[in-house]
C-alpha cells in the first residue's frame, strides 16, 4: 500500500513502534520527530504520542533523525539539494518531508540546510472520488471551466486537485477524457518515483515531474500539446505569466493556491490582476471546519458564490 | 628416463605456476582498468543526472561485469530497502561480501572501502571532486603497476623456469 511506504523512510525505532501500535496508516496525517523531543503524531485529527512503555513517549535522537535523513534522500544528499533549500523533500508516494535546522546561507541566499533538528512527514492520501461534487459546478454542455482551487495549508487542495485530474483526463458523466499535463514541481501531485506515478492520474496525464511550473507549462505546450494544463501552489509572477500563456494558447487551466478567501485572495496584487481579468472562470474555496478537504464556497468569474458542496 | 620425466615436470609446474603470477598481475591492471570505467560513469551520473547512489549503482550494475555487477545491483538493491543503517557499513559490508576474492590489489580495495565514507554527502560538487580525487589516485595507482609490471612479468616467467630448474637440481 502507498502508506506503507512511508514507514521505509522512518528510523528503524520509529518503524518498529509504528508497526508494534498497529495504527491505520490512512488516518496518519502527519509525523513529527524533534530532537530529544517525544514522537509525535497527528492521527485522525489529533496529537498522539507514542512509545515503547504505555504512557512514556518515544524520546527522539539525533542518531535517529541522520538516520532517517539517510533513508529520506537514499544516502543521497546531494540529489536533493535543491529540494533542501526549499525545506522540504518529496519523497516515494508524494509525501512531503519538511526539514528545520541551520541554514548554509550564499550570497544572502539559502544554499542548503545543515544540523537538522526537526522532520515532519506530511502524509499524502489519495482519495478517489472526491472531486465528484465539483465537477457539475467547473464543467458546461461536456467542457471545462479554467479552475483555481483556493486553500489554506492542510485543507486536501493537492488531493482535490488530483482527483479532478484523474476525471478530467478519464473522463466521467460532464466531460470526455481529456489530455492533461500536469507540472509537478514538488512531486506532490503524482509522486512520481523514477519517473513513474504513484498515484492515479488518469490515461491521458502527461507529467512533468520537479519542473518549475513557468517553465513546465510552455514545455508541456510545446512538447505535449495537453488540452487541460494542471499544476499546484501557484504563487509567483511568472506563474501567472505562465498561466495567461497556456490560457491563450487554447489550453485549459486547473491550479491552486494558498488562500483562505476571496479577499485574501485579492489582496495579493497578482492574483487581484488576475481576479479583475476574470482568467479563471471558477473559484473553489476549500477549509477544514467540518472536516478535511471541506468545499466551502464555489464561486464564478465574478468572484460571486454560485454554491457550495 | 623416469628422473628426466620427473624432471620435465617439476619445470613445467613451475613454469606454468610462473605464468600464471604473470598473468594475474596484468589481470590486476585490466581489473583496476574497469573499476576506473565504472567510476567514471558514477561520476558522470552524479554530474549530469543527480540521481541517487541507490539508483546509480543499479543501473551501471545491470550492464557491469562480474563481480561489479552484483555488488553494485546488491548495494542498490539494500540501499533501496532502507533497513541496513549508514551508508559507509553498508558499502564495507557489501565490499566484503562481493569484492574480497576478486582480482583487485589489496591497497585499491582499502581505498575503495574508504571511498565509502565520503559519499552521499550534501554538496554536488564535493561528490564530484571526491569521484575525482579517487579516481586520480587510481590513475596513477595504475601508472605505478604499469611501470613495474613489464619487469614483474618477465621475472615472474624466469623465476618459474629457473625455480624449476633449481629445484631438480637439488632432488639429482
Amino acid at each position: 500500500m502507498r502508506e506503507d511506504r512511508v514507514l521505509n523512510i522512518l528510523p528503524r525505532e520509529v518503524r518498529l513502534l509504528l508497526r508494534r501500535e498497529a495504527l491505520n496508516l490512512d488516518c496518519l496525517q502527519e509525523i513529527r520527530l524533534r530532537s530529544e523531543m517525544p514522537l509525535l503524531l497527528i492521527y485522525r485529527g489529533e496529537e498522539l504520542f507514542i512509545g515503547k512503555t504505555r504512557g512514556k513517549p518515544y524520546i527522539v535522537t539525533k542518531e535517529d533523525l541522520r538516520e532517517m535523513l539517510d533513508y529520506i534522500s537514499n544516502y543521497s544528499l546531494y540529489a536533493y539539494e535543491q529540494e533542501m533549500r526549499q525545506g522540504f523533500i518529496t519523497v516515494e508516494g508524494g509525501h512531503r518531508i519538511g526539514m528545520a535546522g541551520q541554514a548554509i546561507m550564499e550570497n544572502g541566499k539559502v544554499k542548503n540546510l545543515k544540523h537538522i533538528a526537526s522532520i515532519n512527514v506530511r502524509m499524502s492520501h489519495e482519495v478517489l472520488g472526491c472531486a465528484d461534487n465539483v465537477f457539475p459546478y467547473i464543467t458546461r454542455m461536456k467542457g471545462l471551466y479554467h479552475t483555481l482551487i483556493i486553500s489554506p495549508p492542510r485543507c486536501g487542495k493537492t488531493t482535490l486537485l488530483r482527483d479532478i485530474i484523474r476525471q478530467v483526463s478519464d473522463g466521467n458523466a460532464y466531460l470526455k477524457g481529456r489530455s492533461v499535463g500536469v507540472v509537478d514541481e514538488r512531486s506532490e501531485i503524482g509522486g512520481c518515483y523514477m519517473g513513474m506515478p504513484q498515484n492515479h492520474l488518469g490515461i491521458r496525464t502527461d507529467i512533468l515531474d520537479c519542473c518549475p511550473k513557468a517553465e513546465g507549462m510552455i514545455m508541456l505546450i510545446r512538447s505535449m500539446g495537453p488540452e487541460v494544463i494542471a499544476v499546484d501552489e501557484i504563487g509567483g509572477e511568472e506563474d501567472v505569466r505562465a498561466i495567461e500563456y497556456a490560457m491563450h494558447c487554447g489550453c485549459k487551466m486547473i491550479a491552486t493556491v494558498h488562500g483562505g478567501s476571496m479577499e485574501e485572495l485579492r489582496r495579493k496584487p497578482v492574483f487581484d490582476k488576475m481576479l479583475k481579468e476574470r482568467r479563471f472562470e471558477r473559484y473553489i474555496l476549500l477549509g477544514n471546519q467540518q472536516h478535511v478537504g471541506e468545499v466551502q464556497a464555489i464561486y464564478d468569474e465574478n468572484a460571486e458564490e454560485i454554491g457550495r458542496c | 628416463m623416469l628422473k628426466i620425466l620427473g624432471s620435465i615436470l617439476v619445470i613445467a609446474a613451475t613454469t606454468l605456476y610462473g605464468m600464471k603470477r604473470a598473468a594475474d598481475l596484468k589481470e590486476q591492471y585490466v581489473q583496476m582498468e574497469y573499476v576506473r570505467q565504472v567510476f567514471g560513469k558514477v561520476q558522470s551520473e552524479i554530474r549530469y543526472a543527480r540521481d541517487p547512489l541507490g539508483e546509480i549503482f543499479s543501473h551501471i550494475g545491470r550492464n557491469a561485469r562480474e563481480p561489479y555487477g552484483t555488488w553494485l545491483e546488491e548495494l542498490g538493491k539494500k540501499m533501496e530497502e532502507r533497513d541496513g543503517g549508514a551508508f559507509p557499513e553498508l558499502w564495507e559490508r557489501s565490499i566484503a561480501d562481493n569484492l574480497c576474492s576478486c582480482a583487485l590489489p589489496k591497497a585499491e580495495l582499502c581505498r575503495l572501502e574508504e571511498l565509502g565514507g565520503r559519499l552521499g554527502l550534501m554538496d554536488i560538487e564535493m561528490q564530484v571532486n571526491t569521484l575525482d580525487l579517487y579516481l586520480e589516485q587510481l590513475t596513477e595507482a595504475m601508472k605505478e603497476v604499469r611501470e613495474g609490471m613489464r619487469t614483474k612479468v618477465r621475472l615472474c616467467h624466469c623465476l618459474g623456469v629457473m625455480g624449476g630448474m633449481f629445484i631438480v637440481i637439488l632432488l639429482f
